[in-house]
């Protein structure tokens, strides 16, 4: 139930191979650290952990759950998350800039 | 292991992060000079350092503002400045007069140490400068970036007096 509450929240529509996915406010903090395994070339496999924990974390448990049997199913792939990714990290990104523009 | 952290040492820099010390070996100035972010520095680690940083930094054993710390750290050893101050001499020592510049004084950025490097570059900056002007670029490169302010001051040679007279000078007074 509290899950379903996190989702309605969710203010991110991302396109992942063909579907659209609702995301809540992604978590800062693991952003920054995203963003830093991403920045160091900590290796591809790290960098897509550290992605997938971020976008789970903004996804919620059922969404990342669907989004995962996409991937495990071959439907989705890891260039498909990393382009979500990036597109996750504009939209609250660029929210986030206009919320700073606006104050 | 020990390091001799000295101007002229051509030995490898600590790295302390989330209590180990990963060995960071030397690498000429010409590489310092790609440096644009200050967390680029990370990367001149091995794959297996950066992949165990990655991992505490994953795992959340340490947080992205130790790294950016001992990053800064890595900058002022291996420039002999505070980190900004180093960082920018490392940018301005590829724009294209000054490395004309450089260049035609014989300063080869692939032997020389980014110490060195930096020192050039001042050098270059001030050595026509008057006294006035040299105050000037000293306070330019003096401030802070962003988001760093409380780290000035703190340092040996930012007293108040100087800053003063260094304003004064900026403002033309």
């Amino acid at each position: 139930m509290d899950d379903d509450k996190t989702i309605s929240k969710a203010t991110y529509r991302v396109t992942i191979a063909g579907e659209d996915y609702e995301f809540g406010e992604p978590d800062p903090e693991l952003l920054q650290r995203m963003v830093l395994v991403n920045h160091m070339n900590a290796g591809l496999f790290m960098t897509l952990e550290s992605v997938t924990k971020w976008m789970a974390s903004a996804a919620g448990p059922v969404v990342w759950g669907t989004i995962m049997r996409r991937f495990l199913n071959g439907e989705v792939d890891a260039q498909d998350l990393m382009t979500a990714m990036s597109e996750l990290v504009a939209l609250a990104v660029g929210k986030q800039d206009a919320s700073s523009d606006a104050a | 292991m020990r390091h001799d952290l000295s101007p002229l040492a051509r030995g490898s820099v600590p790295v302390v992060i989330g209590g180990r010390t990963f060995d960071l070996a030397w690498r000429p100035a010409a590489e310092w000079t790609t440096v644009q972010a200050e967390i680029d520095v990370i990367r001149f680690l091995s794959d297996d350092d950066r992949s165990d940083i990655g991992r505490m930094v994953i795992d959340g054993t340490v947080g992205p503002d130790n790294v950016v710390r001992a990053v800064h750290q890595v900058l002022e050893i291996v420039t002999g400045r505070r980190w900004w101050e180093g960082h920018r001499l490392l940018l301005m020592s590829t724009e294209l007069e000054a490395l004309g510049h450089l260049t035609l004084a014989g300063v080869d950025p692939w032997h020389r140490s980014a110490y060195e490097w930096c020192a050039a570059t001042y050098a270059l900056y001030t050595r026509h400068a008057d006294e006035r002007e040299r105050l000037r670029f000293d306070f330019q490169l003096s401030i802070p970036p962003k988001g760093y302010e409380d780290d000035w001051g703190v340092e040996e040679g930012d007293d108040p007096t100087a800053v003063e007279k260094a304003l004064a000078s900026w403002t033309g007074g």
